[in-house]
């Protein structure tokens, strides 16, 4: 048998041989029993009766000789009806035997029988004939000893012959029956050995396949039942920590719930804010108008003071020439006083008063120089701020003009801003009933964590029930491989 | 800065009110007699340093006037220049007291012992004193006094000498150069 073949095919291809081999063993027995039926029936139907009516001829036979003898003593009609009534039974019988007789000798027997019954028959006649006449009873029994008993005799011989042929056909007939059967008997017994050595041998060959392709499958299922049982425990052991994660995703969820509960709260807020926001960014703007208004009258205004700045500083410019001019008379006249004071020492005695006058015109010059100097350093501090006032004037001008720029980026800056306050509270309330949504959907998907924790648990529950199972399976396994290796080894024993 | 202005201003107009009292005054009250032993001296700074002369060593104070170089041997000759019609040598004071040449020497001064005149940097007033303010002091050959005046102790320079000096000089160069 192939290994590939399936239990029941090899068990079935197994049976079908048995099977086979009972119908054989049937055909044969069937054969043989009508071989024994067809002898026993000959037995019984054809060399029974005949041994039978063989012997029943030989009764027959006596009831004539009884029969004779009692018309022979009695010498009445009745008797001898009753004779005549015998001796048509046997010529009867005898008709029916040579019918029946299905072999040469036997019909050579019955001819005899008849022949030696025809000359029995023609004896007995003359002695009935005699007897009719009246011959005295003794007479007809001399003539009758004398006619009738040796023929009787041979009658009887032919009788006793055909009686032994009838029984020596029986006992051949029983004893062929017998070695018919026998024979069946024999062919029966060897068929049924052979069925019952083969059966052996198919039931030894599909044992031990099936044990080792058995054996070999409880190996697996075992094998697979201890993965089964590390893979369940691993699973009880994941679905414990999957249970674990899912409590503590359920509670971060619940915490991400109010955050996002918060967070819509703060969104609300920042949308309330943000409302209130572009009211005032509204107003700043009308604010930054006018403020640009005023920064240009400002500029304006800055304008005139660097004209009248400049104005200033050529005005001290002009007055410090003129001072220029005052110092430069004050130096030439301490220059002439003194001078003129060494003139006057060159004078004599004369000399001195103009030398007094010169002295003072010095003095005088001296303090004219001074307070030129003094106006002349105020001057210089009046362009010097003048300087600086214009310096800063225009610093401011250009400052005015970074800041009127700067405010125009400021007033666009203000509107843009105005617009992404209005961007942004429409963000806000985006976020706001996003963040709903977000808190819906955190909830739904809560929920359904709550499901997976309980389908965990459940699932985990499932795990201990496979893994009670898997390590049933695993002993059940064991216990059969244990089962089919004893058998396996006890067979191979 | 506005109170800055007004207290610069102050002091401005006091001396203006003060000088305007002075001129009148001048015209008001009698002629004062100079001092005996007055001495007049004019100021000066070389180099930064006060120095003073003697008025009467001198016989004017110009600035401002053009000193037109001359090739000499003699190095602290600066040039030539013309006072009140007359072409006077004209000499750097400071190098000719033995320190730095002045770079930017406008003022000068003309010699009453000979036509010579002496430039140098800084004019800063005249000086009245009396003789006791003036001390002894020989520090060098053309220097044997010193004023104080004001606290400021000022070295007079001797023109005569520095003009006598100059004058040998000049001599000698001249007969080098005659040799």
């Amino acid at each position: 048998m192939k290994r590939e073949w399936t239990f029941g095919r090899k068990i079935g291809v197994g049976l079908t041989i048995k099977g086979l081999i009972t119908v054989v063993m049937a055909v044969v027995a069937f054969a043989a029993l009508q071989a024994v039926v067809v002898s026993k029936d000959r037995v019984i139907n054809v060399d029974g009766p005949l041994m039978v009516r063989a012997t029943q001829l030989q009764t027959v036979r006596q009831q004539l000789v009884s029969g004779f003898r009692n018309y022979l003593l009695s010498g009445v009609q009745d008797d001898l009806d009753a004779l005549l009534a015998t001796r048509k039974a046997f010529g009867d019988t005898l008709t029916d035997l040579k019918s029946d007789a299905t072999t040469d000798e036997a019909a050579k027997l019955v001819d005899a029988i008849q022949q030696q019954f025809a000359s029995y028959n023609s004896a007995t006649d003359q002695i009935i004939a005699l007897r009719k006449s009246g011959t005295d009873i003794p007479t007809a029994l001399a003539a009758y000893k004398d006619q009738v008993t040796p023929i009787g005799t041979t009658l009887s011989s032919a009788l006793t012959d055909y009686v032994t042929f009838r029984q020596n056909e029986l006992t051949g007939s029983q004893e062929a029956s017998t070695r018919v059967a026998q024979v069946a008997e024999l062919v029966i017994g060897i068929l049924a050995g052979v069925a019952v050595l083969l059966a052996i041998f198919i039931a030894v060959y599909l044992t031990r396949t099936l044990s080792r392709q058995i054996g070999a499958a409880i190996g697996h299922v075992q094998s697979s039942s201890a993965e089964l049982q590390s893979a369940a425990n691993q699973q009880a052991s994941g679905m414990k920590e999957q249970t674990i994660s899912m409590n503590e995703i359920a509670t971060t969820i619940s915490e991400l719930l109010a955050t996002s509960r918060q967070i819509a709260e703060s969104s609300q807020r920042v949308a309330q804010i943000a409302e209130q926001t572009a009211g005032s960014a509204r107003t700043g703007d009308d604010t930054v108008d006018r403020a640009t208004d005023s920064i240009g009258s400002i500029r304006r205004q800055v304008d005139q003071i660097v004209g009248h700045m400049l104005d200033l500083g050529k005005k001290s410019q002009q007055i410090g020439a003129v001072l220029d001019i005052v110092a430069e008379l004050a130096e030439q006249t301490n220059i002439l006083s003194i001078n003129a004071t060494i003139e006057a020492a060159g004078a004599g005695e004369s000399g001195k008063r103009f030398a007094i006058v010169a002295d003072e015109i010095r003095k005088l010059a001296d303090r004219v120089g001074s307070a030129a100097k003094e106006v002349r350093n105020l001057i210089d501090d009046v362009r010097s701020s003048v300087n600086t006032t214009v310096m800063a004037t225009e610093t401011g001008s250009k400052a005015v003009d970074t800041g009127s720029r700067q405010f125009s980026d400021v007033a666009e800056a203000f509107k843009a801003i105005a617009s992404l306050v209005a961007t942004t509270t429409e963000a806000a309330r985006e976020i706001e009933l996003s963040t709903k949504q977000q808190a819906t959907a955190v909830e739904q998907v809560n929920m359904a964590i709550a499901n997976v924790t309980q389908a965990a648990r459940e699932t985990e529950a499932s795990t201990s029930q496979t893994l009670e199972t898997a390590s049933l399976l695993a002993s059940t396994s064991g216990e059969l491989l244990r089962m089919v290796q004893a058998r396996v080894r006890s067979e191979a024993a | 800065m506005r109170g800055e202005a007004m207290t610069n201003t102050t002091p401005v107009l006091a001396n203006a009110a003060m000088l305007a009292e002075a001129f009148d005054r001048a015209f008001a009250v009698a002629p004062a007699a100079l001092a005996p032993d007055s001495i007049d001296l004019i100021g000066i700074r070389l180099g930064g340093d006060p120095f003073a002369l003697r008025l009467a060593d001198t016989t004017g104070m110009f600035s401002g006037r053009v000193i037109t170089p001359m090739p000499s041997a003699v190095r602290e000759l600066r040039g030539i220049a013309g006072i009140r019609g007359a072409l006077v040598p004209v000499y750097d004071l400071a190098e000719l007291l033995g320190r730095p040449p002045a770079r930017h020497a406008t003022w000068l001064v003309v010699a009453r012992q000979a036509p010579v005149a002496f430039v140098f940097e800084v004019f800063e007033r005249q000086i009245r004193l009396t003789a006791d303010a003036l001390a002894a002091r020989e520090s060098s050959q053309h220097v044997r006094e010193v004023a104080t005046a004001d606290g400021i102790a000022r070295p007079i320079i001797d023109l005569s000498s520095l003009v006598a000096a100059v004058g040998a000089r000049a001599k000698a160069e001249q007969q080098g150069g005659a040799r």
